[in-house]
């Protein structure tokens, strides 16, 4: 009895911290853009299918590396977001309903152009490396913690430049107050499109990421998209640290439902939004403090 | 609005009306089925129109579609309840939801309503998915029988027809009482409307309530039309569709939804051979019009009017 609930335990960390890790990348682009440019950018998930299928293409079309994958995801995700801060975004920059009925006919876009483009049938992308760990009960392929250690490193660079460098002190004061920014001699256009360049080249990285551990088709990104929207708003729209806390709440929810209701998961996942905006709306880490 | 404006907008109005009243006639059952659609969709995208005069954008709507839509599927074919009761129940099913989402998200500002109401219609579709002894699972539910006033499109017509007639004079009626302008303040300050002593909260929720109301019971007339309720049809494609169509026709008045609509429901019947490419159309539509036409088609004949001189 002890050992199985230990066992258990182990399945469900294994499980959760893996979600919670791709949940992650996906829930700091989305509050990262939503706390400076007030876009809720519902393109995100598509743009990480995208991510996902630059790994397939590079690593089973072309052979190469999985780390040349991830380089040319964060480069083409930089340019990606330029683009549409400069063609799309920023000309909607008034209206939060503009921006968000935008971003929503571009995941449709997006979602058929790579459907067309690839096919619609199920892909997938070989492991980096093959070996797997034991830590007593705990057994975790080499794979998996190779991603972990990327998404914490991410996650963690994201922090340091956003709490650190001078872009970041600007990023932070144009999310606070984006007209006294561009007073106290900011240029807010330009910490825009880094903020949605960055965005964009994290969801992007976290395709190529996830792409060796799940299934490939158009729509991945779309079925993540709605757990990171749960992150962020655990978390509490807009704010950094509440992003990771949400993010971690959700993929330990998400195992432990899928262990022990299978599908009902979801239900639960939803039950946990609805609790958290009716007991504490601003979420776990109010966006002001973080 | 001068009294001549308002005389000529009525006959405008009733012109229209008599002539969606005797198209049934003079058209076949193909062109029935589209006309039935046209109304149907104009009623959810009029139901969008209404909460987003407020600022806020449900994605939701199709969920609250499906709501109406399996409740009637539900009752007429498990139960031998006549299919009014059914049809308000559905409407009543979609108030209830509506309602409960309502009093948890309506009270918080900010981008909170678009991320819940998407979670929240992700989640419906996942119940019509997952809860195989009610709703059939994947493959849904079929053969719907229709009640005799009713078992034809071409007679159907005129239900989804006084729906969407219903829904539009109670938005006009709205619009021009009291309460319009206040409407349309709310949108801009909030705070003004609550220093006269009026509640935001309360004329959001009566909104809402009111728009998953008509969506739930457009939802219903759809199962009857089509005999059928699967999930995949409420699933996000089919909420982007209605934004697209009030988007199009346009956000600044109820004519501008129904316009959008009555174009965009026939170029979909073209469509449908390159079914998968859909979402490609819409999106872009979407998109090009939000960026370079805001306001819709109905700003662009208004502009065009001006133009040219014409009243």
């Amino acid at each position: 009895m002890y050992s199985t609930v230990i066992e258990v335990a182990a399945a469900i960390f294994d499980n959760g911290i893996i979600i919670s890790s791709s949940v992650l990348l996906m829930a700091l682009g989305l509050s990262l853009i939503f706390g400076v440019l007030d876009v809720v950018n519902l393109a995100h998930g598509a743009l990480f299918t995208v991510g996902a299928f630059i790994a397939y293409f590079i690593s089973v079309k072309f052979k190469m590396n999985f780390f040349a994958a991830l380089v040319l995801a964060v480069l083409a995700g930089f340019m990606i977001g330029l683009l549409l801060e400069k063609l799309i975004f920023f000309p909607l920059r008034k209206d939060l309903l503009s921006g968000i009925i935008a971003a929503f006919g571009l995941s449709f876009i997006i979602e058929v152009l790579l459907g067309q483009v690839f096919g619609l049938d199920i892909k997938g992308v070989p492991p980096m490396v093959k070996r797997s760990f034991h830590l007593g009960p705990l057994r975790m392929d080499a794979q998996r913690i190779l991603i972990i250690g990327f998404a914490a490193l991410l996650a963690t660079a994201l922090i340091i430049f956003i709490h650190r460098s001078r872009f970041g002190r600007a990023i932070r004061a144009v999310a606070q107050n984006s007209e006294l920014s561009l007073l106290m001699g900011i240029n807010t256009s330009f910490i825009r499109l880094l903020t949605f360049g960055i965005g964009i080249s994290l969801a992007m990285s976290a395709g190529v990421l996830m792409s060796s551990i799940t299934y490939i088709d158009p729509y991945i990104g779309g079925e993540l998209l709605i757990e990171a929207f749960a992150a962020i708003i655990l978390g509490g729209l807009g704010s950094i640290y509440g992003s990771i806390v949400g993010s971690l709440v959700v993929g330990f929810l998400m195992a432990a439902g899928l262990f022990f209701f299978s599908a009902w998961a979801y239900a639960i996942l939803f039950g946990a939004i609805v609790v958290v905006l009716v007991i504490r709306p601003q979420g776990i880490i109010p966006f002001e403090s973080g | 609005m001068s009294n001549a404006n308002f005389r000529r907008k009525i006959a405008l109005i009733s012109t229209i009306l008599l002539f969606a009243i005797i198209l049934p006639i003079i058209t076949d059952v193909r062109w029935h089925l589209v006309m039935n659609l046209i109304c149907l969709n104009a009623v959810a995208a009029l139901s969008l129109y209404f909460i987003a005069i407020l600022g806020m954008v449900s994605f939701a709507q199709a969920g609250f579609y499906g709501l109406g839509s399996y409740t009637v599927s539900i009752l007429l074919l498990g139960t031998k309840i006549p299919f009014w009761i059914a049809w308000i129940t559905g409407g009543v099913v979609a108030v209830v939801v509506a309602w409960l989402i309502g009093l948890v998200v309506l009270k918080i500002k900010g981008a909170y309503f678009f991320l819940v109401t998407l979670a929240l219609n992700q989640f419906l579709v996942w119940i019509f998915h997952s809860w195989k002894s009610l709703t059939g699972g994947y493959t849904g539910l079929y053969g719907v029988p229709a009640p005799s006033l009713i078992d034809s499109p071409g007679k159907l017509y005129y239900l989804s027809l006084a729906l969407l007639l219903g829904l539009f004079l109670y938005i006009l009626s709205i619009q021009n009482s009291r309460l319009g302008p206040i409407l349309r303040a709310n949108h801009e300050n909030e705070t003004m409307i609550q220093s006269y002593g009026i509640s935001p909260f309360r004329i959001k929720m009566t909104n809402w309530i009111t728009c998953c109301f008509f969506t739930g019971l457009a939802g219903g007339i759809n199962a009857i039309l089509i005999n059928s309720s699967y999930p995949t049809m409420f699933d996000m494609g089919t909420s982007l569709r209605w934004l697209v169509f009030l988007v199009f026709g346009g956000m600044v008045s109820p004519i501008g939804p129904i316009i959008g609509s009555g174009i965009l429901t026939m170029v979909s019947e073209f469509l449908r051979p390159v079914k998968q490419l859909e979402p490609l159309v819409y999106g872009s539509v979407l998109l090009l019009i939000i960026i370079l036409l805001p306001g819709g088609l109905l700003n662009l004949f208004k502009k065009l009017f001006k133009r040219s001189g014409l009243p």
